[in-house]
């Protein structure tokens, strides 16, 4: 209990700034390269083939104690239990220009200064943004966090101080469905690839995105005809959120949806359109068979002939329905991805913090089965801040006292595959709840 | 006509009933082992569907959509585990086999859809449910079954006709040419869709790679471990999945794409994380002529070819293995490795070199019938060669007899011919296992 109250006063005593400056004297750029400084001294980081860094310019790390290194080559990141100082991949093209400088904007956000361009960067999908701010004339050189919170950016014709961080207006604007109203259980009901048309509030200024609720990645919505498209029948929600130039965003905005089967598949239409030709094939079949032979035996054949030709059938027919995809065309990503070199390839570990310092693997709720269930099961922490790592915290210690946990997290573990195999690459923080736990992950 | 003709003799041409009734044990215990691998995430689902707390999960399959079934509570999800255990059970062991196989099939693939709409659709238990849907309409009850039993034993009682003793049927075969038809499909078109989606890239090794690199298994860094071995699986995995339904039209290639399947689900399984996938890979046991493998065996282990002798011991000896080591070690409690016992005896004095036993009985007295009815059935080592002798019934108060090699009979005591049975094979194996039977007194005084 001591050690407990002490761990939590810990988390919440003002000590981030202290703890920041260990942070980042870990990490030390000399000649341009990148070393950090363990317990067994300085380590230099090395890059993997076809991916050099060139020489590092500036680094900055995150209270997780990830550094992100702005290097010639481009904007690398390192972490203390990986050697490897490995390039980000950015998600929708990369941004204009060699990087110059990198700082800290905030939970998962740097800003990084190009010579060209001062961009907003997401470190999670690694989405990117230019700020229209007025920056000094290219070749921009660097970029430099005051103590008062402001930024110097030097270029050519001299520096400009920015107040970046200032917050985004409040409140965000909310999208509208247009021209359809939710059920009374709040799902939008739609046929098979019918759209859902939105309406998007301040679309000049901000950058709406979506994603399907299980899965991680944001997608762009079309400003001009936006609207979401639905392949997949069955109910299902989207999650729509905007970004600013600063790729600060909103909160989620969850929409459900029931998408139905097309007509050919419902269940009168299914019992005509199969049910009544099969057992009209099958008595078909019985007759012929029993007029040949007039035996029991050739009767149950002719039944048995039947059968098999239906079910035989119905399975290469389930091949047309493109969301059939178990049996026995298979649509799932293991039959139908291509990975090349440099792809890579990502693992979760929830893990929760207890009080005497430990960390345990958990189950998100939902996920128990598997890797795929767990990342699903995973989304909502990942996606929705700390309001649903906190009441996942609230139930667990209530449901286990003896178990108490202090915090939570999920570590991403990423492989890039390479000729000789996959090599581990920095893991990102997805989450850490509450975001003071980062500085004490594994 | 042609076509019909070609048609009646791929399903319906006359085959062993002892190879289906094997098939119906091999895939009962299998279903057995489902339910008991399957009941923990069943109830899981159940008790998260039925509690709505956050994170649980109900995306039902067409199946479940278009029946317009809802989640289980927990207390039907148990029944029906419990039920299914039963009836798979019961058809392992031939008890109204085809009753029994039809609710065990139909529980399991309740099951099993409940846990696709629970959670990410998988497709191992696709073709399972295609075979567990047509058994019960196959005779798969008429050998190594309790329902053979009772019947002959009854009839023996009653003095009625025994029953059909022809060792193959029309419809005997039709259930393992359906499996087979429908494992052929399902690779094939496992393999066509990597090709027609993905394209021949899929093979480039860095695809693979990157699915293993996604798990932390034992085997995953060696196999891992450099884009040409991985291109080399690649290319292997894609041409035993595409090229798996020649197995149709040339049978043979059965020694190469069965061995070749299972070896992949192994090393996927060691590899991916996929679970052992049994289900599904299990199901190539239809390939196999089971009814003549002890006869082969016994051919292979007299063989002069050393290669031969070692495929002998192999070809039976590495399945089996994989399978107990999977199933006890992963799922099934020690204890229930006395279940096995019998069968274990059964093969082991199926593949000695002893002697069959020949036993006559006198169809006209009722003890003697159903004496022989109940050795005839439980004679899965086929042990015994029964004949029917009527001239010997001066011989009073006498069950069966042993007849020896000259055709010599001789009183045999119903336990000394019960002990020769594999149920009791384990406690032969302490008492000597030759009967000791008393000569015929005419038969002594003649001496």
């Amino acid at each position: 209990m001591l050690v407990e109250f002490l761990l939590i006063a810990a988390v919440q005593l003002p000590v981030a700034p202290v703890v920041a400056a260990q942070i980042e004297s870990a990490w030390r750029i000399d000649d341009g390269a990148v070393f950090h400084l363990g317990p067994d001294g300085p380590r230099a980081l090395r890059a993997l083939p076809g991916r050099a860094p060139g020489l590092a310019r500036q680094l900055t790390v995150d209270a997780s104690g990830t550094a992100y290194v702005a290097a010639q080559g481009g904007l690398f990141i390192a972490a203390p239990d990986c050697d490897v100082l490995d390039r980000v991949d950015f998600d929708f093209g990369e941004p204009p220009g060699a990087p110059v400088g990198v700082a800290v904007a905030g939970p998962n956000r740097v800003w990084l200064l190009t010579e060209t361009a001062l961009c907003a960067v997401e470190t999670r999908q690694f989405l990117w943004s230019t700020l229209d701010s007025a920056l000094p004339s290219p070749p921009l050189r660097s970029l430099h966090k005051r103590s008062d919170g402001q930024y110097e950016i030097e270029g050519s014709t001299g520096v400009v101080v920015l107040d970046l961080d200032r917050a985004s207006p409040e409140p965000w604007p909310t999208a509208r469905v247009v021209g359809r109203a939710p059920r009374e259980d709040g799902a939008h009901a739609l046929e098979l690839r019918e759209p859902l048309e939105l309406d998007l509030p301040d679309a000049h200024r901000l950058r709406w995105m979506w994603r399907e609720a299980g899965r991680f990645r944001w997608l762009p919505l079309d400003e001009a005809s936006p609207r979401l498209e639905f392949t997949r029948p069955g109910r299902q929600a989207v999650c729509v959120v905007a970004f600013d130039a600063a790729l600060r965003r909103s909160d989620e905005q969850r929409l459900e949806v029931d998408v139905a089967y097309p007509p050919s598949l419902d269940r009168s239409a299914l019992a005509l359109g199969i049910g009544a030709p099969a057992l009209a094939f099958i008595a078909l079949s019985v007759w012929l068979a029993w007029r040949r032979a007039r035996t029991p035996s050739a009767a149950w054949r002719g039944f048995l002939s039947a059968a098999i030709a239906i079910v035989l059938t119905l399975q290469l027919a389930a091949a047309v329905f493109p969301h059939s995809k178990g049996w026995p065309f298979v649509g799932f990503t293991m039959y139908t991805r291509v990975s090349e070199r440099d792809s890579l390839s990502y693992r979760h570990e929830f893990i929760g913090l207890a009080p005497n310092g430990k960390w345990r693997l958990l189950t998100p709720p939902g996920g128990a089965f598997g890797k795929y269930e767990n990342e699903r099961a995973l989304q909502p922490f990942i996606h929705d801040d700390s309001r649903r790592s906190a009441r996942f915290l609230d139930e667990w210690n209530r449901a286990r006292p003896s178990e108490r946990l202090v915090g939570v997290a999920d570590l991403c573990r990423r492989r890039r595959m390479t000729p000789d195999g996959p090599v581990e690459v920095p893991r990102l923080v997805m989450f850490a709840h509450p975001p003071e736990i980062a500085r004490a992950l594994p | 006509m042609r076509f019909l003709e070609a048609w009646r003799e791929f399903w319906f041409r006359p085959a062993s009933l002892e190879r289906l009734a094997l098939f119906r044990i091999l895939l009962m215990t299998l279903v057995c082992v489902e339910f008991i691998a399957y009941e923990p995430m069943l109830l899981a689902g159940a008790e998260l569907a039925a509690s709505r707390v956050e994170g649980a999960f109900w995306n039902p399959i067409f199946a479940v959509s278009a029946l317009g079934l809802e989640p289980p509570s927990p207390e039907l999800a148990r029944s029906v585990m419990t039920v299914g255990s039963i009836a798979a059970a019961c058809g392992l062991l031939g008890l109204l086999s085809n009753l029994s196989c039809a609710v065990a099939g139909a529980c399991l693939v309740y099951a099993a859809a409940m846990v696709y709409s629970f959670e990410k659709v998988h497709h191992d238990k696709a073709a399972l449910a295609f075979t567990l849907a047509v058994l019960p309409f196959a005779p798969i009850g008429a050998r190594w079954s309790l329902d053979a039993a009772i019947l002959r034993v009854l009839r023996a009682w009653r003095g009625g006709a025994a029953p059909d003793n022809s060792a193959r049927s029309q419809f005997a075969l039709f259930p393992l040419r359906f499996t087979q038809v429908t494992l052929a499909l399902g690779y094939g078109a496992a393999g066509a869709s990597k090709l027609i989606v993905a394209g021949p890239q899929w093979a480039n090794g860095y695809t693979l790679m990157s699915f293993l690199a996604e798990f932390d298994m034992p085997a995953t860094p060696w196999f891992a471990g450099g884009v040409e071995r991985m291109m080399l699986f690649s290319v292997f995995a894609l041409g035993v999945q595409l090229g798996f339904p020649s197995i149709l039209f040339w049978p043979r290639l059965a020694w190469f794409f069965v061995p070749a399947v299972v070896l992949n689900h192994v090393i996927n399984w060691l590899t991916l994380d996929t679970g052992p996938y049994a289900s599904l890979w299990f199901l190539t046991i239809a390939f196999v002529p089971l009814e003549r493998v002890s006869a082969w065996v016994r051919a292979a282990l007299r063989s002069r070819r050393w290669r031969r002798r070692v495929l002998g011991v192999m070809a039976p000896l590495a399945p089996a293995a994989l399978m107990s080591w999977m199933w006890f070690t992963h799922y099934l409690p020690a204890w229930s490795a006395a279940v096995f016992v019998p069968a274990a005896a059964t093969v082991l004095l199926r593949f000695s070199r002893r002697r069959r036993m020949r036993v006559a009985f006198d169809p006209r007295r009722r003890r003697s019938r159903v004496l022989a009815a109940v050795a005839e059935t439980l004679d899965w080592s086929q042990r015994f060669e029964l004949q029917a002798r009527s001239s010997a019934a001066s011989i009073a108060d006498a069950s069966v007899w042993h007849v020896d090699a000259a055709g010599r009979t001789a009183r045999l005591p119903a336990l000394a011919l019960l002990r020769q049975l594999p149920l009791l094979a384990p406690l032969a194996w302490l008492w000597p296992s030759r009967p000791r039977v008393r000569p015929r007194p005419d038969e002594t005084s003649a001496a």
